[in-house]
C-alpha cells in the first residue's frame, strides 16, 4: 500500500480538486500511510502562509491616472479618425509654409523677360499654333524652378 | 442623382458617428470591468515582478494593451483571468527580454534558502521590498512555478481559473503548483516548524 505514494496529487487533494474517485483512492491511503500525512500537514502549512501574506495596495492615484490616460488616448484616436484628412492637409502646408521660402525663385524684376523667354522656347520645341500671346500671359505659366536656371537670371 | 450623391456622402459619416458612439460604450465598459479587477490585477504584477515599481509598469501597460485588444475579448468570459493573463505574458515577454532573473532548475531551488543565502544579493532583497521569508521563498520560485501559486493560494484562484490565465492545461497549474509549494516548503521548513510548535 504505501509503495504507491500519492505524492504528485496531494496538493490537489487538499485543494479538493481531485474527482471523487481519486480523492477517495488518496483518503485510503493516508489512513495508513504516515509519511504522506506529514507532506499533507506541510503542504496545508505552506498554503496558510501563503494565504496570509499580506496583500500589497496599489497607489490610489495610480487607476484614476491610467484611467484619464486611456480616455485621453481614445479622445486623441477620436480626433485622428475625424480630422485625419485635415491635420494631414495642415501638416502639408505647414511643410510647405516652412520649406517654400528655400526653394529657389527668380526675382520680381525677371519675371517679365522669364514669360517671354520660356514661350520662345516653348514654341521652338513645341509648337503650339493656337497658343497666342495674349492668353498666354494672362495664365499662369507652370514653373519648376531649376537651381542653375535661376542662378542664370539672377 | 443628388439624393444619391447625398447618400454616398451621408453613409461614412454615420457610420463614423456609430463607431465613436461604439468606442465611447466600449471604453466606459473597459473602465468599470478594469476598476473592478484593478487591486487584483496589480497584486499580480506585483508579486510577478517583486517590486512596486515594475508592477505598476506592468499594470499599466496591461491595461493599455487590453483595452487596445478589448473588441476581442468575450464579453461571456472572465475579464480578471483574461487581464492578468496580458499581465502574465508582458512579465514572461519582459523576463525573457532583460533576462535579469535568473532561471533556476527545480533541483536547483531544491536547495535550503539559507540566511546566508537570503543575504548574499541584498540589492536584489531590497529592490524586490518583500517582507517575510514566505515572500522571499515565493520570489525565488521560477515564475513558472510562481505564477500558479500566485494565482491559487494568494488570489483564491481555482485551478481552472489559473489554467485560463496561464493558458495550460488544468493539470499543468495541478502539478507546477504542487511542485511549487514543495519547494516552499523545504525553503521554509524552520518557520513552519515554529509556526506548528507554537500557537500558530
Ligand atoms: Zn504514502
Amino acid at each position: 500500500m504505501t509503495e504507491a505514494h500519492p505524492s504528485d496529487v496531494l496538493s490537489g487533494y487538499l485543494d479538493a480538486a481531485l474527482s471523487p474517485q481519486q480523492a477517495a483512492e488518496v483518503a485510503a491511503h493516508l489512513a495508513e500511510c504516515e509519511s504522506c500525512r506529514a507532506v499533507l500537514g506541510d503542504l496545508q502549512s505552506v498554503r496558510a502562509v501563503l494565504r496570509a501574506v499580506p496583500r500589497p495596495s496599489p497607489h490610489p492615484a495610480l487607476l484614476p491616472r491610467m484611467l484619464a490616460r486611456l480616455a485621453a488616448g481614445r479622445q486623441r484616436e477620436a480626433f485622428l479618425v475625424r480630422w485625419g484628412v485635415t491635420v494631414a492637409v495642415m501638416a502639408a502646408a505647414a511643410i510647405a509654409i516652412l520649406f517654400l521660402p528655400l526653394a529657389p525663385r527668380p526675382s520680381a524684376a525677371h519675371n517679365g523677360t522669364r514669360y517671354f523667354r520660356q514661350h520662345a522656347e516653348m514654341t521652338q520645341t513645341l509648337p503650339i499654333p493656337d497658343v497666342s500671346l495674349p492668353s498666354y500671359l494672362s495664365t499662369p505659366l507652370p514653373y519648376h524652378p531649376a537651381v542653375d536656371e535661376v542662378r542664370e537670371w539672377r | 442623382m443628388a439624393d444619391a450623391h447625398a447618400t454616398v456622402l451621408d453613409i461614412p459619416r454615420a457610420e463614423t458617428t456609430t463607431e465613436t458612439g461604439r468606442r465611447a460604450g466600449d471604453l466606459a465598459q473597459f473602465t468599470e470591468l478594469l476598476t473592478r479587477h484593478w487591486d487584483s490585477a496589480y497584486r499580480y504584477a506585483y508579486h510577478l515582478a517583486g517590486n512596486a515599481p515594475d508592477a505598476q509598469d506592468l499594470v499599466q501597460q496591461a491595461a493599455e494593451e487590453a483595452l487596445r485588444a478589448y473588441r476581442r475579448f468575450d464579453p461571456n468570459t472572465h475579464f480578471d483571468r483574461w487581464l492578468l493573463r496580458i499581465i502574465h505574458n508582458s512579465y514572461i515577454d519582459k523576463v525573457r527580454r532583460e533576462r535579469r532573473r535568473p532561471m533556476f532548475s527545480l533541483d536547483e531551488i531544491r536547495t535550503p534558502l539559507t540566511d546566508t543565502d537570503q543575504t548574499h544579493d541584498p540589492e536584489a532583497a531590497a529592490e524586490f521590498r518583500l517582507s517575510g521569508p514566505a515572500l522571499r521563498a515565493l520570489m525565488a520560485l521560477p515564475p513558472e512555478f510562481r505564477a500558479p501559486v500566485i494565482l491559487v493560494d494568494l488570489e483564491g484562484f481555482s485551478y481552472d481559473g489559473a489554467a485560463q490565465v496561464l493558458h495550460c492545461p488544468v493539470g499543468t497549474v495541478r502539478s507546477r503548483l504542487h511542485r511549487g509549494r514543495l519547494a516552499l516548503r523545504e525553503w521554509l521548513r524552520p518557520h513552519l516548524d515554529a509556526l506548528r510548535s507554537g500557537d500558530g
